[in-house]
């Protein structure tokens, strides 16, 4: 760690220092941003080089040697992407309390798999999420099916995040969206092809503070510029939210001077109480809307490969337990920071000749009409990349584990050497990345918007594989076997609506199953469905071995 | 030999040693905490709301017939054109509602100005558009001019206004105004007349219920539980459990590797 933090000193601190004289409002290429953004990127390059994997327990688990607050902060920047650091705030600017469920249902879902899984998966004793199934229910087919969908999952996230890295670069740099994904993509796949989890793992500890830090200044700032309560502005921002709800009639005067936005336009608005009000017929979502998205998203958490996997990485059990702690704390306190962007951007971006704002971007827009220092929205610029970078890293790692450890060790080749692994591993790191990085260039936008599916997907699949395969013993392989099918089945049914729907085609029913089985939640019914399903068949075959139901006995519940 | 087996079937509900137990218990606990605290408290929520009309619908409500058969009054007048703008100035308005919005406001004010004054009106509305739409174009110097002009031809309109529909230049109604208007005069369609008490209903109900009217922390009530509470408690559910099972496992002297 020592050799990181002196790398980190290295090069970004004094680049923030230098960034800060250079910094530019306009042209193409901005110097200060720029600075940060090669600073930053060489640490990342650095960090990787000097944590290279030596085996396969590093590469696949960091060696099992991460404490737990290092891997709470790993759980933190590996969960939150670009789309969450920037994205969660454009949520709530655009759909109000609506946008809510998504900050409950992406920290709510860290609760059950702690109390559900985090000890027990550490206890197993496996390197990944499709290991875990496979020998639990003692099917090479579950294995497959489970790596092949850890992969399909890693990669829909993946273009997504490579889609953000790229739109970053282009800002920052000035260069064509290409050169930036080619860019962007190089540097995170060089060193985590090189460090594996190891260094990936020590790579995302740094970018969680360069997370935290980046995402809460502004938000100490704004408010403090404002007049609004600016020592916890966690809890201060409720002022904002009342004014936008009663309306600000006239120009807001603070010290006798009006506030006024980056533009000078008043700080004044009318009445939008809708901006808070549950489930407003306005917004067009309802309470039933509210409550799946935010119920298919706390089980999707709970069953994301490549969160899943963070498990395995720490020395003990009680670690992994207290790095579950720590993640969460960790990711609570910039979602507890998010809604604070959405306020600002509400109330910033009330004049007309402002208009509605892209709610992607509404983070940096925020910074930007708040008018604060041209380097603090670089560095929010940075922080996404961080966001990006860490999550591609997590899903690169548990994409290349799941090809190399689960489809080709267990299933192809049972005999190949520890090298023949790493180079596997390695390959596989590469190759996702290659393919990911020219999907990504293509820039299609219905495949960001698949992003969506891998939390209803992983809900419906690997969530019930897991939840019944560790408390209770009677789950076979022709119960786990059903409730997959059951749950690839629905995830592809909703999955055929949304495209088609998306493409301005219709299917009979169109309406109902776009309503009640949406990409974003049809998890609500199809994880219970994929549940019962496995129970009821486990209850009609033949039962789970002996060896399985003593080995969870003994070694995963005493 | 098969009968000398022991038996390991177990599930989260039926544990098979005393730790098990315990777990279970533990786990139902905070699971049941975890449930009732969110979706409880959302059902709670829907069960306690009413539709609740902002004071904008109102008077919308109080003037539109009077507005709609010719006969409402100049303070009606001036009430319907400022219940428009407030829902106007919202900006989650969809964009296929604002022309009928606009329509509404544009009738009623050029009904109630002169003809020459229609003629003024309209050139100045006319060079708002036209420098509105240049400034999303222009950069650097460019953009400042052209901003400054934005300036003049709103308070160009507003001048000629305030005295009309009773907006002053400081109300945050005299910054949405001026891009209501259409440059051209017309009557509001028979279309328009049916759909406008629908859009003002749509944005101007809200649900409510104490629990969004009660202030905490300067939060509406609803708001900060969801945004704030439930977030702290998720972080105390999952420390209660850490330390808890420690606690169980010392009991009956599990040791973790």
């Amino acid at each position: 760690m020592k050799k990181i933090f002196i790398a980190v000193s290295i090069f970004v601190l004094p680049a923030i220092a230098y960034a800060g004289n250079l910094t530019q409002l306009e042209g193409s290429f901005k110097v200060g941003p720029a600075i940060i953004l090669i600073a930053m990127l060489v640490t990342f390059v650095l960090v990787g080089f000097f944590s290279r994997a030596k085996d396969t327990t590093d590469y696949y688990a960091a060696g099992r040697k991460i404490s737990n607050i290092s891997s709470g902060m790993a759980i933190g920047s590996n969960w939150m992407s670009a789309a969450s650091v920037l994205g969660m705030a454009g949520m709530m600017y655009a759909t109000g309390y609506n946008g809510l469920a998504y900050v409950v249902g992406w920290t709510g879902g860290y609760v059950l798999l702690l109390v559900l899984m985090a000890g027990q998966i550490r206890k197993y004793g496996k390197f990944t999420a499709p290991d875990f199934i496979g020998d639990r229910y003692y099917s090479q087919t579950l294995r497959g099916t489970s790596a092949v969908f850890t992969i399909l999952i890693s990669f829909a996230y993946c273009i997504g995040q490579f889609g953000g890295v790229g739109l970053m670069f282009k800002w920052i740099l000035g260069i064509n969206y290409m050169w930036s994904v080619i860019i962007g993509a190089s540097v995170v796949v060089f060193y985590t092809m090189l460090s594996g989890m190891i260094g990936a793992t020590k790579n995302m500890v740094i970018q969680y503070i360069i997370i935290v830090v980046t995402f809460l200044v502004p938000t100490f700032l704004l408010t403090y510029k404002f007049d609004y309560f600016w020592i916890l502005p966690q809890f201060g921002y409720g002022t904002i939210v009342s004014d936008i709800i009663q309306g600000i009639p006239a120009p807001n005067i603070a010290d006798g001077v009006a506030l006024v936005n980056a533009y000078g336009h008043n700080v004044s608005m009318v009445a939008s109480p809708e901006f808070a009000m549950p489930w407003d017929a306005s917004t067009g979502s309802t309470a039933f809307q509210w409550m799946a998205i935010c119920f298919s998203l706390m089980l999707g958490t709970a069953g994301l490969p490549h969160v899943l996997q963070r498990f395995y990485i720490t020395p003990t059990i009680r670690d992994a337990r207290l790095s579950c702690v720590w993640g969460l704390f960790f990711i609570c306190l910039v979602y507890w920071s998010a809604p604070i962007y959405s306020v600002f951007g509400k109330i910033l971006s009330s004049n007309p000749e402002v208009g509605n704002l892209a709610s992607d971007a509404i983070v940096v827009y925020t910074a930007q009409l708040g008018d604060l220092n041209p380097l603090i929205v670089g560095l929010l610029a940075a922080g996404a990349i961080s966001a990006a970078f860490s999550t591609i890293s997590g899903l690169l790692v548990a994409g290349a584990s799941a090809f190399s450890h689960d489809l080709y060790v267990k299933i192809i080749n049972p005999k190949a050497t520890p090298k023949a692994q790493m180079n596997m591993a390695r390959f596989g790191t590469i190759l996702m990345g290659v393919v990911v990085a020219i999907v990504a260039m293509l820039n299609l936008g219905m495949i960001a918007q698949l992003v969506a599916v891998a939390f209803s997907m992983a809900a419906c699949t690997i969530f019930p594989l897991f939840l019944l395969g560790i408390w209770w013993s009677g789950a076979n392989k022709a119960g786990g076997t059903a409730g997959m099918f059951v749950g690839v089945a629905i995830s592809l049914f909703s999955l055929t609506y949304f495209i088609v729907d998306k493409s301005g085609g219709s299917l009979p029913g169109q309406e109902f199953v776009t309503y009640w089985l949406n990409v974003w939640y049809f998890a609500w019914i199809g994880s219970p469905l994929a549940i019962i399903t496995n129970i009821v068949v486990s209850k009609l075959t033949k039962e789970t071995p002996y060896e399985i139901k003593k080995f969870l006995a003994e070694k995963v519940h005493s | 030999m098969e009968t000398n087996k022991k038996n390991y079937n177990f599930s989260l509900f039926k544990p098979i040693s005393p730790y098990g137990k315990q777990n279970r218990n533990l786990i139902i606990s905070l699971v049941a905490i975890w449930f009732i605290a969110i979706f409880g408290f959302q059902i709670l929520l829907l069960s306690l709301q009413k539709p609740t009309p902002e004071k904008s619908l109102l008077k919308f409500e109080s003037v539109w017939n009077n507005v709609k058969n010719g006969t409402a009054s100049e303070i009606e007048k001036q009430d319907f054109v400022k219940s428009i703008i407030s829902v106007e100035g919202k900006s989650s308005l969809k964009k296929d509602k604002k022309p009928v919005l606009d329509n509404a406001i544009s009738w009623m004010v050029y009904t109630m100005i002169s003809d020459s004054e229609k003629v003024v009106l309209s050139s100045y509305v006319a060079d708002l558009k036209d420098t509105k739409e240049k400034l999303t174009k222009a950069n650097d110097q460019d953009f400042l001019n052209l901003q400054a002009n934005l300036t003049m031809a709103k308070s160009n309109i507003n001048t000629l206004l305030d005295n009309k529909i009773g907006i002053e230049s400081t109300d945050v109604e005299a910054g949405i105004l001026p891009y209501c208007i259409n440059t051209e005069y017309r009557d509001m369609s028979e279309e328009d007349i049916a759909t406008l008490p629908q859009i003002m209903s749509l944005y101007l109900t809200h649900n409510r219920s104490f629990l969004t009217d009660t202030k905490f922390l300067g939060f509406p009530f609803h708001y900060f539980y969801t945004a704030v509470f439930l977030l702290i408690l998720f972080v105390i559910l999952c420390l209660i459990y850490s330390f808890r099972i420690q606690q169980i496992q010392k009991k009956y002297s599990i040791i973790e590797e």
